[in-house]
């Protein structure tokens, strides 16, 4: 596969096949979802003991289980005789796990823990110790997040993170007592492209005020960095596009209260800022604890994960297909807000995003047509552009990356792609290349 | 058998009169013909100020998990509205600028079921029924919600007006790409 022809960074050109073909697909399981650090779930999802959560790591079923010594570890939910899913419910407790098949029985720390007709049937002759589940080759938390990945030769969940714990950290660490995902998973199928959706949420200030009108009409009730409804205006120093970190961006505003702009009522939640932002501060420093603490912050973590504090919706995108995923959202939460804060953050997370909220409402045509208008013999052909203020970004003092002004840009999407294009290309990690433009404390800006 | 964490049937077996379950029932069936009208306004005519429309979202468990997941108002719930909420998703559609409302989604209610029980209050009635709604947009889309309500209604002047609703939806995973719908 001529994988440089598909993306040009330069031009901010991307092919409409990547959108569409199973070739390039079926790639993308091997390179980017094989391959890469992926969510897969929060520490207060599996708190105590046997706790186990079931998700996906691209399209494969994983179970994730909290062990005795308070561990995790996380196996392919699959039996090793027949192949038969061993879990079917999306989280609980559990002790074993028995194949409904032909019951087959697993311990929580994946090993064969009993075999009808052991010896009967096989003679005593099968090393269970050959049959245990299979585990997910690395596992490893950061802050609350549990993530794991296919490939042991993958860096370090610490090293794939890179700089982009500065952002991370604004949500995971601004607070002694963490955070926390809050209830069911709110789980929908778009007809969409993995990326798009990605894409949308990385860096597209740009559809906010245009395709999210009406919902902003409803529920804003703050002005968020200058972008108004109809996209009529946009004050581009309001907030910043930062990326060149690994593939992992920050579409960010500064005024550390903007985050809670879609609240019908946002005083609570403000009030609450307040009365935290000298511990954050403390803790984070003067820019995050000032800056960003408060604001709309879309974050993602390359390349399925993305979380909006303010907003608080925490998100995966599940593969199905070239052309279809499973949308995972939950609600977050900060352990130490009080018990009302969380019940407002709940709801009105419901309200504006998932599946009845009345951003989602708009994204999820736009995205099932983007991927539909790439499936053609002719539209497959053709390109798709994130060509908005190429070449207007550099170092910004104070914050890590490569950074362009404003919320209103594509610079974000460009390294999404630029990352994917890398993952896509490299046969292995050791092609894979390492990037965290502009460390705090360096001097000179670094142009990518 | 453990199924009391997907289906929430509090029944008083007390069965409304003929007169009240009748009336009740045809305002079941116009509450729906003004859902498929896109009639909003002559739907929130019928909603009570003091409203709480609650569909939680329901996750697959084992039946040993006895999780509350559904009268858990702590928990995650697609809709979890007072009437203002309800109102302000409404205008939404009312700003012009809803451009995924346009061309118009098709909708068809279908209100199944019913039973009519009294309740401890004399102008309060318990409302059980069933609904498969069924959404038809664009070319090809379209979808199939089906579920259980129980519903409180409120005699007030010769009509009812919807105090409580809960949805119970049978998905796990929506196989759908919003809830533009009210049920």
């Amino acid at each position: 596969m001529d994988v440089a022809s598909l993306i040009d960074t330069s031009t901010g050109r991307q092919s409409r096949s990547i959108y569409s073909s199973d070739a390039v697909y079926r790639q993308e399981l091997e390179r980017v979802f094989g391959r890469c650090w992926l969510f897969l779930a929060h520490i207060s999802q599996i708190p105590r003991p046997n706790d186990f959560f079931r998700t996906y790591m691209g399209e494969d079923d994983v179970i994730v289980i909290r062990q005795k010594d308070g561990a995790v570890k996380a196996f392919l939910n699959t039996c090793t005789h027949r192949g038969n899913r061993i879990c079917r419910a999306d989280r609980g407790n559990a002790r074993s796990f028995t194949c409904n098949y032909h019951g087959w029985s697993f311990a929580p720390d994946g090993a064969l823990a009993g075999v009808p007709l052991e010896n009967e049937a096989y003679f005593g002759e099968l090393d269970r110790s050959k049959f245990g589940l299979v585990p997910v080759a690395q596992v490893a938390e950061y802050k609350g997040l549990i993530f794991g990945c296919f490939d042991p030769a993958a860096p370090s969940l610490d090293d794939y993170l890179g700089d982009a714990k500065f952002y991370l950290d604004v949500w995971l660490d601004a607070l002694p007592g963490g955070t926390a995902l809050v209830g069911e998973t709110q789980k929908m199928v778009l007809n969409t492209n993995w990326k798009l959706p990605v894409e949308n949420v990385c860096g597209d200030g740009y559809h906010l005020g245009w395709a999210h009108a009406g919902a902003m009409m409803a529920v804003q009730s703050m002005d968020l960095s200058g972008l108004s409804v109809g996209n009529s205006s946009a004050n581009l120093d309001g907030g910043l596009s930062v990326a060149g970190l690994n593939g992992h961006m920050a579409l960010t505003s500064l005024d550390g209260v903007s985050g809670y702009a879609f609240y019908p009522e946002p005083k609570p939640m403000l009030d609450y800022l307040e009365a935290n932002r000298p511990t954050v501060t403390e803790r984070l420093g003067k820019t995050r604890g000032e800056q960003l603490w408060g604001s709309q912050i879309n974050i993602t973590i390359f390349p399925n994960l993305q979380f909006l504090p303010g907003l608080n919706w925490f998100r995966v995108y599940h593969p199905k297909g070239p052309g279809q995923i499973e949308q995972w959202t939950w609600a977050m939460v900060e352990n130490d807000m009080p018990e009302n804060i969380k019940a407002t953050i709940l709801d009105n997370q419901c309200l504006t995003f998932g599946l009845a909220g009345l951003f989602d409402n708009d994204d999820g045509d736009n995205l099932a047509a983007c991927t539909e208008q790439s499936r053609g013999w002719r539209t497959a052909q053709m390109d798709v552009y994130t060509n908005m203020a190429l070449g207007r970004s550099g170092a910004r003092e104070g914050f890590p990356g490569d950074i362009a002004a404003g919320l209103v840009s594509e610079h974000n999407q460009r390294y999404f792609y630029r990352r994917w294009q890398e993952h896509m290309q490299a046969s292995s990690w050791s092609d894979v290349p390492t990037y965290n433009l502009n460390p705090l404390g360096s001097r000179e800006a670094v142009n990518a | 058998m453990n199924q009391t964490s997907t289906v929430e049937r509090p029944s008083t077996g007390a069965a409304a009169s003929l007169e009240v379950s009748h009336a009740l029932t045809q305002t079941l069936y116009r509450e729906a013909r003004r859902l498929d009208d896109e009639d909003y306004a002559g739907w929130v005519a019928m909603l009570a100020d003091d409203l709480h429309y609650h569909m939680p979202g329901i996750e697959t468990r084992y039946r040993r998990d006895t999780t509350d997941q559904i009268t858990d108002l702590t928990r995650m719930a697609y809709y979890n509205d007072n009437l203002d909420e309800i109102k302000k998703r409404l205008s939404r559609l009312e700003t012009g600028t809803a451009w995924s409302e346009d061309p118009a989604t098709r909708y068809t209610h279908i209100v199944t079921n019913v039973e009519v029980e009294n309740t401890e209050k004399a102008d309060e009635f318990r409302v059980f029924s069933n609904f498969y709604a069924y959404r038809n947009r664009n070319e090809r889309d379209e979808d199939s919600l089906i579920g259980n309500r129980i519903d409180i209604w409120r005699e007030a002047g010769g009509a009812y007006q919807l105090v409580k609703r809960r949805i119970i939806l049978k998905h796990n995973i929506m196989l759908s790409k919003n809830l533009n719908i009210y049920l």
